[in-house]
C-alpha cells in the first residue's frame, strides 16, 4: 500500500514537471505589457501560450508593446555597416532623430516591437539579414532598414539618392566615418520655436478665420507638444525643397487649410467638440488676448502667472468674477497679511487698520483713499509707510 | 537585287515546307512546354512602399547584357514626368503615380512581364517558342522564334518588346523572371537589388497569402484587391496599390484566361478537320452540279 502511494506522488510529481503541467511555470510566464491596450491575444493565438510553443501572431505592428527606457540612455550615434555591400556604411545620428521624432510617434515609430524582457531589441533579432529565405512574412534588415528611414528622408529632401545617407565605399571610408561620427555626437535638433499665433485661412463659406493661440493653449493647459502632435513629418516645419530649410517665421504665420475637415478639426474637437462653428470661425484673424480689454482689469505680475482655472474655477466657459481680493483671498486679515509685498510696507500706525480703512469698501482696484481720517493727505503723494522692493510672495 | 523569279521560289518554299513538316511530326507530340506547377514562385509588387529609386532598372540591365547610365545617374526623378513602358532597350521600367493620400509620397509602380499561369504569347507563338516553366517563368527561344510578333500582339499587357532598329537578326525582348539566376539559386536581380523590399519573391501561394494578411493588417493602405491573383487567369507577378488599380496604369481584365478566348475560337473551327472538309464538299457539290447540267444541256 506504501508504495503504492508513493509511486503516485511520484506520477503526480513527474506530470506536474512536464511541458502539459509546466504551462503555469515561473520561465512561462512574463509580466504582462505595461500598455493597457494590449492583451494576451494581441500577439499570441490560443489562450495558453508556452516558452516551447508560443504561437505567436503575425507582428501587429501598430499596436505593439514599445520598449522601456529613458530617453537618454539611448546611443548618440550607430554605424550600420552590417547589410550594405554596393555601398559605405551608414552613420546614423540616434539621437538627433530621436529628439525629432518626439512629435511624430516617438520611439515606437522605430522601435514598434519589444519582447516582454523589456531589452530593447535590434532591427536584426526580427529581421533576417538574407533575402533569400523560406519566411517572407516580413521584411529582410535591409528592406526593414530602408522603410524605417525612407518616408520620412522622401517627404522632406524629396530624394531616394543612396549616397544622402550611405559614406562612399573609397579608402578615405573609415576616415569619413569616423569625421561624422564625432560631427553627430552631442547634437541635438535644436529647441523648436513654439509658434505663439496661427491664423488658418479656411476653406469654409461662413468665417474664413479661425486664429489659434497656440502658445496659450500649451501654457495655460499645461500641454505637452506630443498631447497634440502625435503624427508630424518633418516638412511641416522643413521647406518642400531639397536640402530642407527652416520655413522664414514659423512663430506667427497664416496658413492655407489643405486637409480633409476631419482631421483639421480633430484636434480642436477634443475639447472644442459642443462649440458652434463661429466660436472659431471669423471673418478677420484674432488678436491676442488681453485681459484688462477683455476684462477690463489688468493682471497684476502675481495674477499673470496663475492658470485661468485658479480664478474662473473649471469650468469651460468663465465667468466673470469681482475684483475684491477677499474673494479668493479669504483668510487675509490685517494681522495676516503682509503689506510689503504691494511694495509698501505700512508703518506701525496704519498696520493695525482694517483694510477697508483706506480701500473703500474693499475694492482693491481703486487707488487707497485717505479722506476717512486724514484731511490734509493724498495718496501716492504722501504714503502709509515706506516703499520698499517688492517682497516675494 | 534582282528578284528570284516565281518557279525557284516555290521550289524553295516547297523544300522548307516538306522539311519543316518532317521536324514537325517529331516535336508535335510534345508540344510547347507549358507547365503549371503548383510550387511556381511569384513576386509580390507592394506599390504603397516603393520609392521610386529604379534601382531594379539598372540591376535587370546589368543583368541581361543591356547597355545602360551608371546607377548614380538613376536618382534623377526627372524621368517620371512622363510615362514609359518597357521596350527592349529595357524590360523593366518604374512609373510614378500621384498619391491622393499624401502628395509627397507618391505611388511608384514598376513593369515588366506578369508571367501569366496561362500565356497568351505561348498560345499564339506559331513555332513553339515560347515555354512556361516550372519556377513559373514565361521565356521564349531566340532559336525558334521567326520574329512574326504574333506574341506582341497577343499580350494582353502589351509586354514584348522586338528589336525594330536592328537591321540582322532582330529579336523580341521581355522580362524573362531572371531564369538564368534563378536557376542557379538567386534571387531576380530587381528583386535582390531593391533597398525596401517592395518585391517579395516566393512561392506564388505564400506570397498570395502574405499579401492578404497585409490587406487585413493595414486595411486603410491598401485596397482590397491583389492585381494579378486572378487577373486573366491569374499572373507569376502581383501587385498592391493603396488606390485603383485602374489610376495606377493596369489594365482592366476578367478572369478568363487570355488564351482560352481565341484557342476556343481556333480549335472550334478547326475541330474533327471541319473547314476543309466542309469547302471540298462544297467544290465537289458544285462540280457535280454543273456536270449534270452540261450533261442536260447536250
Amino acid at each position: 500500500m506504501r508504495t503504492r502511494v508513493l509511486s503516485l506522488v511520484t506520477i503526480v510529481a513527474l506530470l506536474w514537471a512536464s511541458p502539459v503541467f509546466g504551462q503555469g511555470s515561473k520561465w512561462d510566464k512574463h509580466a504582462p505589457p505595461k500598455k493597457a491596450d494590449i492583451s494576451c491575444q494581441t500577439c499570441h493565438a490560443g489562450s495558453a501560450p508556452t516558452r516551447t510553443n508560443p504561437a505567436l501572431l503575425p507582428c501587429p505592428r501598430s499596436r505593439i508593446l514599445p520598449g522601456f527606457h529613458p530617453d537618454q540612455s539611448g546611443p548618440e550615434v550607430l554605424i550600420m555597416s552590417k547589410v550594405s555591400k554596393e555601398y559605405g556604411p551608414v552613420v546614423f545620428s540616434h539621437k538627433l532623430h530621436a529628439d525629432m521624432s518626439t512629435m511624430s510617434g516617438g520611439c515606437y515609430g522605430c522601435h514598434h516591437y519589444n519582447s516582454t524582457s523589456m531589452a530593447i531589441l535590434s532591427c536584426r533579432e526580427c529581421h533576417p539579414a538574407n533575402r533569400a529565405r523560406t519566411d517572407i512574412s516580413m521584411p529582410d534588415l535591409k528592406g526593414a532598414y530602408h522603410r524605417q528611414c525612407m518616408d520620412c528622408h522622401r517627404q522632406w529632401s524629396k530624394a531616394t539618392d543612396c549616397q544622402s545617407c550611405h559614406l562612399k565605399r573609397d579608402a578615405r571610408q573609415s576616415t569619413e566615418e569616423a569625421l561624422q561620427a564625432a560631427r553627430l555626437k552631442g547634437k541635438s535638433h535644436p529647441e523648436l520655436a513654439v509658434p505663439k499665433r496661427v491664423v488658418y485661412e479656411t476653406r469654409s463659406q461662413r468665417g474664413s478665420f479661425v486664429t489659434f493661440f497656440h502658445n496659450d493653449h500649451a501654457e495655460r493647459f499645461s500641454l505637452e507638444c506630443s498631447d497634440c502632435h502625435k503624427s508630424e513629418s518633418c516638412v511641416r516645419c522643413h521647406e518642400r525643397t531639397p536640402g530642407g530649410k527652416a520655413s522664414p517665421d514659423p512663430l506667427s504665420r497664416t496658413v492655407k487649410t489643405q486637409r480633409t475637415m476631419e482631421a483639421l478639426h480633430a484636434p480642436c474637437f477634443s475639447c472644442h467638440g459642443q462649440d458652434k462653428c463661429e466660436e472659431c470661425h471669423v471673418d478677420q484673424p484674432r488678436e491676442a488676448f488681453d485681459h484688462a480689454k477683455s476684462a477690463g482689469w489688468a493682471l497684476n505680475r502675481f495674477h499673470r502667472a496663475l492658470s485661468c482655472q485658479k480664478c474662473h474655477g473649471q469650468s469651460k466657459r468663465f465667468t466673470k468674477v469681482d475684483t475684491k481680493c477677499v474673494t479668493c483671498h479669504k483668510g487675509w486679515t490685517p494681522g495676516t497679511f503682509r503689506h510689503e509685498i504691494t511694495s509698501l510696507k505700512l508703518d506701525p500706525a496704519h498696520r493695525e487698520l482694517d483694510c477697508e480703512s483706506c480701500h473703500i469698501d474693499g475694492n482693491f482696484a481703486n487707488p487707497p483713499s485717505c479722506a476717512g481720517c486724514h484731511d490734509d493727505k493724498a495718496y501716492p503723494a504722501q504714503k502709509p509707510g515706506t516703499t520698499v522692493k517688492a517682497a516675494a510672495k | 537585287m534582282k528578284a528570284q523569279d516565281r518557279r525557284s521560289f516555290l521550289k524553295t518554299a516547297a523544300a522548307v515546307g516538306t522539311a519543316a513538316v518532317g521536324m514537325g511530326t517529331a516535336t508535335a507530340a510534345a508540344g510547347p512546354k507549358n507547365i503549371l506547377s503548383p510550387d511556381r514562385m511569384g513576386v509580390l509588387v507592394d506599390t504603397t512602399v516603393c520609392v521610386g529609386c529604379r534601382n531594379c532598372e539598372h540591376a535587370c540591365k546589368t543583368a541581361h547584357d543591356l547597355p545602360t547610365e551608371p546607377l548614380s545617374s538613376y536618382g534623377d526623378r526627372s524621368v517620371f514626368e512622363q510615362m514609359r513602358r518597357p521596350d527592349d532597350t529595357a524590360l523593366c521600367v518604374v512609373n510614378e503615380y500621384e498619391n491622393p493620400k499624401n502628395a509627397d509620397l507618391p505611388y511608384d509602380v514598376k513593369v515588366q512581364c506578369m508571367h501569366c499561369d496561362h500565356p497568351a504569347c505561348l498560345s499564339a507563338c506559331i513555332v513553339g517558342a515560347f515555354s512556361k516553366e516550372e519556377n513559373g517563368a514565361v521565356v521564349w527561344d531566340t532559336d525558334k522564334c521567326i520574329g512574326c510578333r504574333y506574341c506582341m500582339a497577343a499580350c494582353p499587357f502589351q509586354i514584348p518588346a522586338f528589336e525594330y532598329h536592328k537591321a540582322l537578326d532582330p529579336q523580341i525582348r521581355k522580362c524573362d523572371f531572371c531564369i538564368e539566376r534563378t536557376t542557379k539559386g538567386e534571387l531576380p536581380a530587381c528583386v535582390n537589388i531593391c533597398p525596401v523590399e517592395a518585391l517579395t519573391y516566393g512561392p506564388r501561394d505564400e506570397v498570395i497569402r502574405i499579401a492578404k494578411q497585409r490587406i487585413r493588417t493595414y486595411g486603410d493602405r491598401y485596397v482590397d484587391h491583389i492585381y494579378g491573383e486572378h487577373e486573366v487567369g491569374g499572373t507569376s507577378w502581383m501587385y498592391m496599390a493603396g488606390r485603383d488599380f485602374k489610376d495606377l496604369g493596369f489594365p482592366k481584365l476578367g478572369q478568363n484566361t487570355a488564351p482560352g478566348v481565341s484557342e476556343a475560337i481556333q480549335h472550334g473551327i478547326f475541330a474533327y478537320f471541319m473547314p476543309p472538309v466542309a469547302l471540298y464538299a462544297l467544290l465537289g457539290a458544285i462540280m457535280w452540279m454543273t456536270k449534270t447540267r452540261k450533261e442536260e444541256g447536250l
